[in-house]
């Protein structure tokens, strides 16, 4: 018999390899966007600013749900109980979290 | 006996082409329901309605009893519904054995190695399913349903399904969908 996904928190992690995956990948575009856009002004880790953060969320949404649509993975994730929209908000987490990291350790 | 699933006076408008006016679908425990019509009748467009892949203009979902507004597979998942599209349901990204590793975590289920030898896809566990043919993607969504022992389950073109090679036709098939029905 089966038994239903319990915790709520279940709902929001995709399970380790979908998870770790989208966190891994996450952070390697956020690497290669700051050695592409941000090392042509001469500063690897330019300090943040909102404009940076919506710009770094802005292109991990549409990242993470490409990725999401490359591996067709919404459908087995919503049978599995968990929304397709966590993979894009992991891809987005991952980036501002460095960001933020970034910007504390600079300063 | 009361519907698992139940969904009334559903419309749906694509552009100006109305393809359902009020259409009603219900399923009890233990029920196999199909839908039979012409192509472009919105047979497709009501189940994918009821799965919450697709919004519709009026009327109402319901699972165990409640209205699910709007209905979401995930929660409805939850719950012990699986979805079952035409397009696939296999993630590209994942092993065989990794669907299976997930769907165990995710439900908390025992071994699975009957149902594996049952659909014959030992040799395809560590296989990526895109590299799978379409029969065998078909056979692997089948067996995680079995696996799954959901409560209800929504599929589009039934007969899109290959039959598991250990079953010997129709007949045999449609008692295991019975049987798991009525688990």
């Amino acid at each position: 018999m089966r038994h239903p996904a319990k915790t709520h928190w279940r709902r929001l992690w995709p399970g380790r390899v979908i998870g770790l995956r989208a966190v891994f990948a996450a952070a390697l575009l956020w690497i290669l966007l700051h050695v592409v856009l941000f090392a042509g002004s001469g500063q690897i880790a330019p300090a943040s600013s909102f404009k940076v953060l919506l710009l770094i969320s802005a292109i991990g949404s549409i990242a993470g749900i490409a990725d999401l649509k490359r591996n067709r993975e919404s459908i087995f994730l919503q049978n599995l109980g968990v929304a397709p929209l966590v993979v894009p908000a992991i891809w987005v987490g991952v980036m501002m979290l460095l960001e933020l990291i970034t910007a504390v350790v600079i300063r | 006996m009361e519907p698992i699933l139940q969904a009334d006076s559903i419309g749906k408008t694509f552009r100006d082409r109305r393809v359902l006016t009020s259409a009603c679908v219900s399923a009890a425990p233990g029920e196999v329901v199909g839908l039979l019509g012409r192509t472009g009748e919105g047979k497709s467009t009501l189940v994918r309605i009821c799965a919450g892949q697709s919004r519709s203009d009026s009327g109402w979902v319901k699972y165990k009893g409640e209205i699910c507004d709007p209905p979401r597979l995930s929660s409805m998942a939850s719950g012990g519904v699986y979805y079952l599209p035409e397009s696939g349901s296999l993630a590209r990204s994942l092993t065989l054995q990794g669907h299976f590793d997930l769907l165990r975590e995710r439900f908390r289920l025992g071994p699975v190695d009957e149902l594996i030898d049952d659909f014959d896809l030992r040799g395809l566990l560590a296989a990526s399913t895109a590299a799978m043919s379409t029969g065998e993607r078909r056979r692997a969504e089948m067996a995680l349903v079995f696996i799954g022992s959901p409560s209800a389950c929504w599929r589009t073109s039934c007969f899109a399904i290959s039959i598991p090679l250990r079953q010997k036709g129709w007949d045999e098939f449609w008692e295991s969908w019975r049987r798991m029905a009525a688990r």
